[in-house]
């Protein structure tokens, strides 16, 4: 049996939690990469996006915090060993050039 | 504390500037900025406090003090606290009880690792924009961090996270 990347870990889990995520706001996608943090540690960066629709008022760590520890909990689940930042956007935000 | 307050007020600001129309990036990230550094300075001062008391908290001991604290040691202190798989063991024999920590203290915690973070993507990664909502949750986080700080009562595990602010993974070193 051919053991599974850790890449594969991480979106099998993530691919979990937005099949079971049916709170508010709507999870559109999660999109991740591996890495190290800023101080070394092995890391996994995951965006939430959430859908475009979603107000700012709604835009609360009361609201999202429920999402970040979900992925967080389901990443080290799946037995990756990795530190877990989640952090939130919408997709017209991705797509934003900002103003660099 | 004062420090803190205005960082957080600027932060505050900074989310808030150009209200119409599209915010600049240089506003947002600073906002980012801000804010972390308020729950940094915040946890300095308390660092201070723990070492050399209250009532030398602006002598010239705690100003050499406040200059030794360090960001990675600061994050390392934090992570012992966030472990998945719970407290490292020479944290846990350093501790009296066995009751989980205050929520407050894993609140601050984790609240620094991330803005830390943050603050680093906010400085240096210019790929991918901040939204205003975004950075308005993590002033509010940094906010809601600082004010968990200030209510935190003395406990074994206060005192462990503001040595290891100091002293990091030092403070495991011959167990």
């Amino acid at each position: 049996m051919v053991r599974e990347s850790e890449s594969e870990q991480v979106k099998r889990a993530l691919d979990g939690t937005k099949r079971q995520w049916k709170g508010n706001p709507r999870v559109v996608e999660f999109q991740f990469n591996l890495g190290e943090d800023q101080t070394g540690d092995p890391s996994v960066f995951v965006t939430t996006l959430l859908d475009d629709a979603t107000s700012d008022g709604d835009w609360t760590s009361a609201n999202l915090d429920p999402i970040a520890q979900r992925c967080k909990e389901a990443i080290a689940e799946a037995g990756v060993e990795r530190w877990v930042y989640v952090r939130f956007a919408r997709p017209a935000d991705l797509n934003d050039p900002g103003d660099n | 504390m004062a420090l803190a307050s205005d960082l957080l007020d600027q932060a505050d600001h900074l989310a808030s500037f150009d209200s119409i129309g599209r915010p600049k990036q240089a506003s947002l990230r600073r906002a980012v900025s801000a804010a972390y550094y308020a729950l940094f300075h915040e946890i300095v001062d308390r660092v201070v406090v723990e070492v050399v008391g209250q009532t030398r908290g602006q002598t010239a001991i705690a100003a050499r003090l406040r200059r030794t604290v360090r960001h990675a040691t600061v994050k390392a202190a934090a992570k012992w606290y966030l472990s998945p798989g719970g407290l490292p063991s020479f944290v846990s024999h350093m501790r009296a009880s066995s009751v989980a920590p205050v929520s407050d203290l894993v609140l601050v915690c984790g609240r620094f690792v991330d803005l830390q973070e943050e603050r680093h993507r906010a400085d240096y990664d210019l790929a991918t924009p901040f939204s205003r909502a975004e950075v308005r949750r993590l002033v509010g986080d940094a906010r809601a961090a600082v004010s968990a700080l200030r209510g935190l009562t003395p406990s074994d595990d206060a005192t462990i996270f503001f040595f290891g602010c100091l002293l990091g993974d030092q403070l495991a070193k011959n167990q």
